[in-house]
């Protein structure tokens, strides 16, 4: 196998292939590419109308999900129509269950300030009328009309008892008849002296007068009872006459609702039953704010029974444009509104107008973003928004409420219909989780949009596209023009983070930094433009910054407390590379494999499996080349092989199977004693069938060894070997590739292991000829006679084993 | 009158702390400061215990129930105890003011000794109804002016009655019988002190507080 051309490590994109010279000539272009998929699902979930089509969002960040969901939903909101208004308004009947009604578009403060002018207008109309002599008049006359009954009640009783010789007496308990004798009370003595027919005729008289006083006595509660009555009737007839007089002036708009006008009939009733309210108010606010006509008495509290609690209105051109609402922290509260409470003497203590509107109120008709990480971080909030979703309706239920440890007095306000369309924006894994643990998901949220993280790059197309998307993304970012060389270096770094030479990443976000940073350093070198050097820099200072851990690491295997071999051929021995990932950034580095042989019971010891520091893929790699190794290989003797395989020097876990091919090769070599070559790595995972497959990170791990090669000296023999299927990965660094076109390093695609052993031992691999048997002299002939003798070995000894048993 | 300069010195007569409880309740209208000084004066009648107990005879409340006339023996018992709650409730109406409270075992015919130096003296009457009624002003002048006329209207005012100005003839008492009244103010400020059966008269047909306003001799 040969190793590829310098063309193959990084193919490059032409800027003479660009038709512009800077991005300034590009036509403005923000349309997505690549994501028609998640778009087209986006488009389905906002224009569909029947419920539960909600969306799930999936993809990683920076793909340009929000920027493209908020275009879409407000191309969508702007033909929808205006969603209606929404207040909440006293309940005259059960206050505690505040009315929601409901207002054509825009309605809703034109109710709020239509109320405030009626009770402003009341608290002035209401108390002049109860002090207009009219009324006055009125009160008097029944004043006076009850009071003379009573009095001359009692005035005929005092003059039946004097014309009858009774004279009433006031003491402590009440009143006290008595005789008199000459307009003087009759003592004691002297009624002694009375025949005792006078004194029983006296006696009589005052037994009677008694109960006639009890009677007048009697009457006084019944009359002041009637009287209270007629005066409530003259004051709701007084009171009525001014509130409906003013409700007729009520605004005609707002009472041709059928809601609104059978509030304000609600409204009127009230009033009138309390009318005491607006002269309390006007007797109790003579001091400070404005006087008379100017002062706003809809302020006072004591008017809050009228007040409009707006939860929700729209206004927009021709009645079009449903809202498209964010909530970027959206707590239980902020989700479906909550009921405030003020302290009162000690008690919290609430009304109507403390319900504060939520997220799906003002989203209501429209649709709603969350971040869906941030929504199940928060405690009951999506509890709360599917069961909203389900009912159709947004009810307020405070966290208290929810886990019952409110007890003051709470509302429970009328449920507000729901219709809106939820957008959750999360990663794939939440969105996995979501579908396997909560049964509700997939009803809720039928449709998905998943972002892709990479588009193809099959043609020039493709490139002039993502060419404008950047120019269109410097213009918006306020950024310097980039010159067609500078663009065809962001779309080469493009295709780097994609992992794939035919892909472009998708992650604008990433990009759109790596842009803003060559911005930077065009202008501190006074450049007008971007260039291509900029872009360079950039990459350059970002791996830089990032790249700490990975010089650490070089340096320890340039200093040889990493041992590293990078020249001369070692017998089991090999480089292996694996990478490492720190957030978004990754490096790659070399270690060293080794495997160890001996006769056995057929038992491959993967000794970072038996520490328990190898993962699942790491072990499952490692059991393939035990099949490989049994099926290939003297398969007419038992599999009498102990093998030991360790990644030297590792301390920490290792999973993955991307080193089975460098572990398959140190076995092999331990095997068939062959040294192998130090200053070739090897990277890819390997089938039972000898297959070398593709692996991640191809990039990083060659740039690895690279470094630790360059460090001691590139020597022209060493390189890499890389499954055949990485190839068009392949996006390697300036570096890399200048080295490789001075033949100083190489990158080797391999398809087999035997292709590889060969390259890394520089001795045939050898195939099976007509008699079943591999040359002679080939690795594998070699392995298979060593594993044939391990066999014999092991017959051998059993045998010795059973005869000194017999003779014993 | 003395002592206008400071607030008026008001005493509250009555026969009892019930009689009084109307005019507590003016007072306690007025503002604070219209009053320095108040005194209460209890007048215990001996005719109390001195008129024939008959065995049908009852105590007839203000609520119109008939009640058995407490023991000739008790009467002191109760008289007392109706003296401590009046004093009680003087002092509660008159808060930091000065005031004092004297007990006698007269009646009205002896109502020049009391009311000396006193600007003002309330006989107290109950009323029996809360039905709203009137302030009537009696007075010698058919458009009365100076200080009695405006305590009149303050009384009036405070008690959010209109206020009914009444010539002192003779045909006073047959004209206030039958009138719903809040309080009658006599007008006594340049005419001497009814005479004690005058008053009486007045007080019985009136059926409310009768305020007397005395001139500066008193």
């Amino acid at each position: 196998m040969t190793a590829l051309p310098p063309e193959k490590l990084r193919p490059r994109c032409d800027p003479s292939s660009l038709p512009f010279r800077t991005t300034d000539e590009l036509p403005d272009h923000s349309d997505l590419i690549g994501q028609d998929r998640a778009l087209e699902a986006i488009r389905l979930s906002a224009e569909v109308t029947h419920r539960d089509f909600n969306l799930f969002v999936l993809g990683p960040s920076g793909t340009g999900r929000h920027a493209a969901i908020e275009e879409v939903l407000k191309a969508q909101s702007g033909q929808r129509p205006l969603p209606v208004d929404w207040v909440y308004v006293n309940n005259f009947d059960a206050p505690h269950k505040p009315r929601a009604l409901s207002l054509p578009p825009g309605h809703a403060p034109r109710l709020r300030a239509a109320m405030q002018d009626l009770v402003n207008d009341l608290a002035r109309d209401l108390p002049a009328v109860f002090e207009s002599d009219e009324y006055q008049t009125q009160r008097r006359a029944i004043d006076q009309e009850y009071a003379e009954k009573q009095e001359g009640a009692m005035s005929d009783f005092a003059d039946a008892a004097r014309a009858e010789g009774v004279a009433l007496l006031r003491t402590p308990m009440g009143f006290m008849l008595t005789a008199l004798k000459d307009g003087e009370v009759l003592k004691t003595e002297d009624f002694g002296k009375l025949p005792e027919k006078e004194q029983d005729e006296i006696e009589e008289k005052i037994a009677r007068l008694q109960e006639d006083l009890a009677d007048v006595l009697r009457q006084a509660p019944r009359l002041e009872r009637a009287h209270a009555k007629r005066i409530e009737q003259l004051n709701a007839e007084t009171a009525a006459r001014t509130v409906s007089s003013r409700i007729e002036e009520f605004d005609p708009t707002l009472r041709a609702i059928k809601a609104v006008s059978d509030y304000v009939l609600e409204v009127e009733q009230d009033i009138i039953a309390h009318a005491d309210l607006f002269l309390q108010a006007v007797a109790q606010g003579g001091d400070g704010g404005f006087p008379g006509p100017l002062r706003k008495f809809h302020e006072d509290p004591a008017f809050d029974r009228y007040v409009v609690n707006v939860m929700v209105s729209h206004s927009g051109k021709d009645g079009k444009g449903a809202p498209v609402e964010t909530e970027h922290t959206p707590t239980l509260d902020r989700l479906v509104g909550r009921i405030e409470h003020v302290s009162q003497m000690g008690s919290l203590v609430t009304n109507f107008t403390m319900i504060k509107p939520g997220a799906l109120h003002r989203a209501n008709g429209g649709f709603l973003m969350l971040e869906a990480r941030a929504l199940l971080s928060e405690p009951f909030a999506w509890d709360a928004l599917k069961q909203c979703l389900k009912t159709r309706s947004i009810n307020i239920t405070s966290l208290a409420e929810r886990l019952s440890m409110m007890s003051t007095t709470s509302l429970e306000p009328d449920p507000i219909p729901l219709d809106l369309r939820i957008v959750l924006i999360g990663d794939r894994m939440l969105h996995a989780l979501l579908v396997m643990l909560d049964p509700d998901f997939g009803d809720l949220f039928k449709i998905q949009a998943d972002f892709e993280e990479s588009v193809p790059r099959g043609d020039r197309e493709t490139d002039a596209l993502y060419a404008r998307l950047i120019g269109a993304y410097s213009r918006r970012e306020g950024l310097p023009a980039i010159t067609a060389a500078g663009v065809a270096r962001i779309i080469d770094e493009a295709a780097r983070r994609a992992e794939d030479n035919t892909r472009l990443s998708l992650r604008l976000g990433q990009i759109g930094d790596l842009v803003k940073e060559a911005a930077h350093y065009a202008k501190a070198r006074g450049a007008a433009r971007i260039e291509a050097e900029d872009i360079d820099h950039a990459c350059e200072a970002q791996d830089r910054r990032a790249g700490r851990i990975k010089d650490r690491m070089q340096e320890a295997i340039g200093r040889g407390t990493v041992l590293i071999d990078t020249q001369g051929a070692q017998i089991g021995q090999i480089n292996g590379l694996s990478v490492i990932g720190l957030g978004n950034y990754s490096f790659g580095r070399p270690s060293r494999i080794t495997a160890r042989v001996r006769m056995g019971a057929g038992k491959l010891v993967d000794i970072e499996r038996e520490v328990e520091l190898g993962g699942p893929l790491h072990s499952k790699g490692v059991m393939i080349l035990s099949g490989y190794l049994t099926s290939r290989y003297a398969l007419d003797v038992p599999f009498s092989l102990h093998a030991s395989l360790v990644f030297e020097q590792s301390y920490g876990g290792i999973d993955g199977d991307s080193a089975s091919s460098a572990e398959l090769y140190a076995l092999l070599s331990a095997l068939s004693e062959a040294p192998l070559e130090q200053g070739l790595a090897v990277t890819g995972s390997v089938n039972q069938a000898g297959e070398v497959q593709a692996i991640g990170g191809v990039n990083e791990k060659i740039e690895g060894f690279f470094e630790t090669c360059r460090a001691r000296g590139l020597t022209g023999t060493q390189g890499v070997l890389i499954p055949k299927a990485n190839v068009e990965h392949l996006m390697l660094n300036d570096d890399v590739v200048a080295a490789a076109r001075e033949g100083k390093f190489r990158v080797i695609p391999v398809s087999t292991i035997d292709e590889g052993i060969s390259l890394l031992t520089g001795i045939d691999a050898g195939t099976r000829d007509g008699t079943g048997k591999f040359p002679k002299g080939s690795i594998n002939a070699r392995v298979e006679a060593r594993l044939r003798g391990f066999a014999e070995t092991r017959r051998d000894f059993l045998r010795r084993k059973t005869d000194g048993g017999d003779a014993e | 009158m003395t002592g206008r300069s400071g607030g008026l010195r008001v005493l509250i007569g009555a026969e009892s702390l019930l009689d009084a409880e109307p005019a507590f309740r003016l007072i306690d209208r007025l503002s604070a400061r219209d009053i320095a000084e108040l005194g209460g004066l209890l007048l215990q009648a001996a005719e109390l215990a001195t008129t024939p107990r008959l065995a049908r005879q009852r105590v007839v409340t203000p609520a119109g129930v008939l009640a058995p006339l407490p023991p000739a023996s008790s009467a002191s018992v109760w008289l007392a105890s109706d003296a401590n709650r009046f004093r009680t409730r003087l002092a509660a109406v008159a808060g930091a003011r000065q005031w004092r409270v004297d007990v006698e075992q007269r009646d009205l015919d002896h109502i020049a000794d009391f009311t000396r130096g006193w600007d003002v003296f309330i006989l107290g009457c109950r009323l029996t109804h809360r039905l709203p009624g009137r302030v009537v002003l009696v007075s010698g002048e058919p458009v009365p002016e100076g200080e009695t006329a405006r305590f009149a209207r303050e009384i009036a005012r405070s008690a959010g009655a209109d206020l009914t100005v009444l010539s002192n003839d003779d045909r006073l008492p047959a004209r206030l019988t039958r009138l719903p009244m809040a309080a009658v103010i006599l007008d006594c400020a340049t005419a001497p002190l009814p005479e004690p059966s005058r008053l009486r008269a007045i007080v019985d047909a009136a059926r409310c507080p009768v305020i007397v306003m005395q001139g500066p001799s008193g």
